[in-house]
């Protein structure tokens, strides 16, 4: 049972001693982290206290900070010499009592040299008196020589004794010294040692000083800051209050001023309001008056308006039967007219259809003379070409005949040949000026009358240059016109105009009375030129010429100058137009009736000198006699068997030619046999074989 | 109201606890504790203090677990298993099991504290396993005394610390026991080693960068022999050896007040030479004269080293003259200390003349170095050109009067120097505030600087500081 009492103490003891153990090496613990937190937070607060010094070095409390640093350095360095001090003077005295002890040494080895080289030579004299000694034999003298040799022996331990003595004295000093040293030793130790732990306590206390100081610095400094910052801090609000009540205020005096303001308008407008309303008021009255007044015309205007509008309407009754009447009749006279409208179109359609036919005829009829014109001269020219080209031909052949017959006279027969005679060169010359002139001037009609009559109007109003400008074509007309000029045309109608009234028609004459000169002798010669026959303008001139060569003739002037005939021309006599006409158309009317058959047969056989050119083919044809050809196919016959024999010959020839040729092919093969060089080698050539064989 | 709460519980679970017998040991434990009757007071520290719970058998048997701790079994625990278990486990488990087996800080914390308190682990990487077995290789080390301690007690613990030191600051090595009855007699039977041979260690620490040795022993009190403090040529020679071959080495601060004389200087420079990690070397309080230094000078110019201490020896003037010639050339040393030694003019100028060239030394102390006006003009030469050097101590050195002004004409072309101490120097007061206040502006313009460059690297300048 004891045991189980003492157990649970000790493990209670044990385990609280460890407990405290713990606690004390925790706090040991803890205290060293504080200490070295601490120490870094100082390193901390030095670093950034440098630093601030670095950046700004205008706050007092880095100031401070600085200064306090720079005297705890200071206090720090001085410590230290004084605590190191010590150690300089402990070395300083060390060595110079090592000099000193050097130097004493020294002396010592120096006077111990000098005791010992005397004490030598002591010692050598007692060695010699030793000797000395040995030659005595006299007992006093020598007792004597051991008398000195004692004393000198006894002065030599003397000497040493008292080295020795002086050496033990001096040890006995170094001893003392020696622990002397060893207590000031220890003195300065101690007192090191005390300067030191004054030195941590000043430090400490300095450095807790210097950071209380700092701190209160900082302490101070931030009061200032504080207080300054409040300073301002209450400043701002007060002036901020300040201005707000200002503005209050100011805003009272403003609504106040408004107010005021709007009291005085409303006054104002009050007055003008009353004003105004009473001035409407009596306009309303004034108005109100007018207006029944108004009421009352209208009224009356009313009943007279009832009045008319009775009336009206009984008159629009009679005007409805009225109108109804008149549209009856209108569609009465609508329906004639449509009835009528369509007559009238259908016969429009009628002329205008015959109209458009008989303009197209004749435009067709023009268009087909055009052709006919074209198309004749064509076709002469080209009968021309083929007329020369046959005849060329023919007579080639002929040349031939007659070339082949002199040959055969002259070569077979070996006869004369005397050349027949060949038929002259025969001009072909087909119908050309006359046939054309007749064609042109055949198909005679009304438009050319016409045309005629704008001719005249053209010569009168232009003169010559539209006379001599148209050519029909014909050598007539052209010779006509080359003669008379467009001046002597115009006289000349105007004559025939005054001289030939009696071939208008008297009817005409009454319808003219009514138109101008111009017109009257336009219808006038239109007139007189159909019943001539003049019909186109080479008509005119034809007339014209034809005049004034009747002029010429009656006065038998030969070959006048054409030219000066205009002159003359004027002393035509009236009373002579008739005779002219007369002959004029004696002359003219017959050769028109003529070719007017002629011209068809013209056209329908193209070879009016027939016979004559029948001959000439004809002569042609039989430029070889009759007698010539049958000799020709005697000969032909006689020269065909020989021919055949000819034939014969020349191929009996070539036979007897081809049979040489192969004797001598032959002839030469058997020589080179015979020659050939293998039958020497043969035991029976063939030589000797040939010449045997004919034997 | 939560006593109130737990006092009223107790009540039912006694009356419980009287019918049937096989009650839960809390409840039993609770009523246990106090001899009077049912009690009411509770211990309101005990954080797992609790009455309505039976422990589960899990619990059970990781407290079984912990009692008898193995290996295997620990490492198929679940995790929260796992971090019941060291959090109780005793710090007294031999070291074989839990070297390579637990990792967690808090057991290690534990061990820690139980054998070395007060601990400081920032020292140790914060790392408490690394301090454990550091500590524990040291005290093994100072306490191994030659011939009688078997070196299988020191070899057999490699294979577990290997990976976790770091570190060696061993600091008393003890010497061979001597028979009482003839003293210093035996030197040719001997023991087998003079003090503790590093070359059987060494070698298989596979992660050692510092090593720092005295050979001396601590508290000898009234049994003061010299040769306590000896640093025998037998030892020299093992230690050489076997600082060549650990390779991982980067600094070796030993040897403070350890007698370390010429010869001995030249055996280890000689091993020393063409090591490829070594970076730093701390000879003070030494005896080197002029041989050692040319040693010295010798590994200077074939090594790799940035820093060098040679506080508090005999150089003079020729050791002197070849440690700057070898700096000289040196391309990657960046401190140099020869405080309290005895240069001389000869030495002063040497050492100027090569500052004239070598660009990369930034902190230089030749303080109490018997120097003389000459050694200042040279040094005033050197400030007005090389612009690397920041931290540099001439007191205790008799420049004089004139040299102060020739130094205070330099200084006033220098925008590099921070700090530079000329006390005691007889230059006069003058020139010694100028300097200092030239300096401070340096300070301040350098600080500047740095913000302005990097803030980081402030932290960090200002964290070096402190």
């Amino acid at each position: 049972m004891s045991g189980d009492v003492k157990k649970p103490v000790e493990v209670v003891v044990s385990s609280s001693e460890a407990e405290m153990h713990q606690e004390r090496t925790d706090a040991h613990r803890l205290r060293g982290a504080a200490r070295s937190t601490a120490k870094e937070r100082g390193q901390r607060g030095e670093d950034s206290n440098e630093d601030m010094v670095i950046k700004d070095a205008g706050r007092p409390s880095e100031q401070r900070a600085e200064q306090s640093e720079r005297m705890l350095v200071n206090l720090l360095s001085e410590g230290t010499q004084l605590i190191t001090n010590i150690q300089v003077a402990a070395d300083a005295k060390e060595s110079q009592r090592r000099t000193e002890l050097r130097e004493g040494r020294r002396l010592q080895v120096e006077k111990l040299e000098c005791e010992a080289r005397s004490s030598m030579e002591k010692f050598e004299e007692i060695t010699r008196g030793w000797s000395q000694a040995k030659a005595k034999v006299i007992p006093q003298e020598l007792h004597q020589a051991l008398g000195r040799q004692l004393q000198l022996c006894a002065q030599v331990l003397e000497d040493k004794s008292k080295l020795i003595n002086d050496l033990q004295q001096e040890l006995k000093a170094r001893d003392e010294r020696y622990v002397k040293e060893l207590k000031r030793q220890a003195e300065e130790v101690d007192l090191m040692i005390e300067r030191m732990e004054e030195q941590v306590k000043t430090l400490t206390r300095t450095n807790r000083e210097e950071l209380d100081h700092i701190e209160k610095a900082y302490e101070e400094e931030r009061k200032v800051l504080l207080t300054g910052n409040r300073q301002e801090w209450e400043q701002h609000v007060k002036q901020r209050s300040t201005t707000e009540l200002e503005n209050m205020m100011e805003r009272r005096r403003k609504v106040e001023e408004y107010e005021a303001m709007l009291e005085q308008l409303r006054l104002a407008e009050i007055d003008d309001y009353n004003v105004i309303r009473e001035k409407l008021e009596t306009d309303v009255q004034t108005t109100q008056l007018w207006k029944q007044q108004q009421k009352a015309t209208a009224q009356l205007n009313q009943e007279k308006q009832e009045f008319n509008i009775h009336v009206l309407m009984h008159r629009e009754k009679d005007s409805m039967i009225i109108q109804s009447k008149l549209k009856r009749k209108i569609n009465r006279l609508q329906d004639v007219l449509n009835s009528l409208k369509a007559n009238r179109v259908q016969a429009a359609k009628v002329g205008h259809g015959q109209c458009d036919d008989y303009t197209r005829t004749v435009q067709q009829y023009t268009l087909m003379q055009k052709k006919i014109k074209h198309f004749e001269a064509v076709d002469s020219e080209r009968f021309a070409e083929v007329w020369k080209m046959k005849e060329e031909e023919v007579r080639e052949l002929a040349e031939r005949v007659l070339d082949i017959d002199r040959l055969l006279h002259e070569q077979q027969l070996g006869l004369v040949w005397e050349r027949p005679t060949v038929p002259p060169e025969l001009s072909p010359s087909p119908p050309r000026g006359p046939a054309t002139a007749d064609s042109a001037v055949g198909p005679s009609s009304r438009a050319a009358g016409v045309r005629s009559a704008g001719a005249y109007g053209e010569a009168c109003s232009d003169g010559a240059s539209s006379a001599t400008g148209d050519s029909a074509g014909g050598a007539a007309g052209e010779g006509g016109r080359g003669r008379v000029s467009a001046d002597t045309v115009k006289k000349l109608l105007q004559l025939l105009c005054d001289e030939a009234g009696f071939l208008i028609e008297s009817k005409l004459l009454t319808l003219m009375s009514s138109l101008d000169k111009d017109h009257q002798s336009l219808i006038k010669l239109d007139s007189i030129f159909s019943s001539l026959g003049v019909e186109s303008k080479d008509d005119v001139y034809r007339l014209a010429e034809f005049f004034s060569n009747y002029q010429q003739r009656p006065t038998h002037q030969a070959d006048a100058e054409g030219f000066s005939t205009s002159s003359t021309f004027d002393l035509l006599h009236p009373d002579e137009v008739l005779a002219a006409l007369k002959a004029f158309t004696a002359q003219y009317r017959r050769p028109r009736e003529r070719s007017a058959p002629q011209h068809h047969s013209s056209t329908l056989t193209g070879a009016p000198e027939g016979p004559d050119q029948a001959a000439f083919w004809e002569s042609l044809a039989n430029v070889l006699p009759e007698s010539k050809l049958k000799l020709w196919t005697a000969l032909d016959s006689a020269l065909e068997k020989y021919h055949a024999v000819l034939t014969e010959r020349s191929q009996l020839f070539r036979d007897t030619q081809d049979l040489k040729r192969q004797n001598s092919e032959l002839r030469m093969l058997l020589h080179q046999s015979l020659n050939a060089k293998v039958n020497t080698e043969l035991v029976i050539p063939p030589d000797r074989l040939m010449k045997m064989a004919p034997k | 109201s939560i006593i109130g709460h737990k006092a009223c519980i107790p009540n039912t679970l006694i009356s419980s606890g009287t019918m049937s017998k096989s009650i839960d040991p809390p409840v039993e434990q609770i009523n246990a504790f106090g001899d009077h009757g049912p009690l009411r007071r509770i211990i309101a520290e005990d954080p797992e203090w609790s009455l309505a719970l039976v422990p589960p058998l899990s619990i059970l048997c990781l407290q079984n677990i912990v009692t008898n701790f193995e290996g295997m079994l620990f490492k198929e625990l679940l995790p929260a298993h796992k971090e019941y278990v060291l959090g109780r486990l005793p710090p007294s488990l031999p070291l074989h099991v839990t070297a390579n087996l637990i990792s967690d800080p808090g057991y290690w914390r534990r061990c820690c504290v139980q054998r070395w308190n007060p601990c400081d682990v920032s020292q140790y990487g914060h790392s408490w396993k690394r301090m454990f077995f550091e500590k524990h290789l040291e005290n093994l080390l100072e306490l191994f005394i030659p011939d009688v301690t078997p070196p299988q007690s020191i070899l057999e613990l490699v294979p577990l610390c290997r990976d976790y030191v770091l570190r060696l600051d061993v600091s008393q090595l003890l010497p061979p026991i001597k028979e009482p009855g003839n003293p210093g007699r035996e030197s040719d039977v001997g023991p087998s080693m003079d003090h503790f041979d590093f070359g059987l260690l060494l070698d298989q620490l596979s992660r050692l960068e510092e090593l720092r040795l005295v050979y001396r022993v601590r508290g000898c009190g009234m049994n003061f022999e010299w040769n306590l403090f000896e640093f025998t040529l037998r030892d020299c020679e093992a230690l050489a050896r076997a600082l060549k071959s650990c390779h991982t080495l980067k600094v070796i601060r030993m040897l403070c007040q350890s007698k370390v004389e010429d010869e001995r200087c030249r055996i280890l420079a000689l091993h020393l030479l063409d090591h490829p990690s070594l970076l730093e070397l701390d000879l003070s309080h030494n005896l080197i004269g002029d041989r050692g230094a040319r040693a010295i000078a010798k590994l200077l110019s074939r090594s790799r080293l940035e820093g060098l201490d040679l506080y508090d020896n005999e150089v003079a003037g020729p050791g002197g003259r070849a440690i700057a010639h070898a700096l000289s050339r040196s391309a990657t040393l960046r401190s140099l200390n020869l405080r309290l030694n005895r240069l001389g003019d000869e030495g002063g100028r040497a050492v100027g003349q090569a500052l004239l060239t070598n660009r990369t030394l930034r902190r230089l102390h030749l303080g109490a170095n018997e120097m003389g006006e000459a050694s200042a003009a040279v040094l005033a030469q050197v400030l007005v050109q090389n612009d690397t050097l920041t931290s540099i101590n001439l007191s205790c050195n008799s420049l004089g009067a004139d040299g102060g002004k020739i130094l205070e004409d330099a200084m006033s072309h220098n925008n590099a120097v921070t700090e530079f101490d000329v006390r005691l120097t007889e230059v006069g007061e003058g020139s010694e505030a100028f300097i200092g206040q030239r300096v401070r502006s340096n300070q301040g313009r350098v600080r500047e600087q740095i913000v302005f460059i990097d803030p980081t690297n402030m932290i960090d300048r200002v964290a070096d500081q402190c």
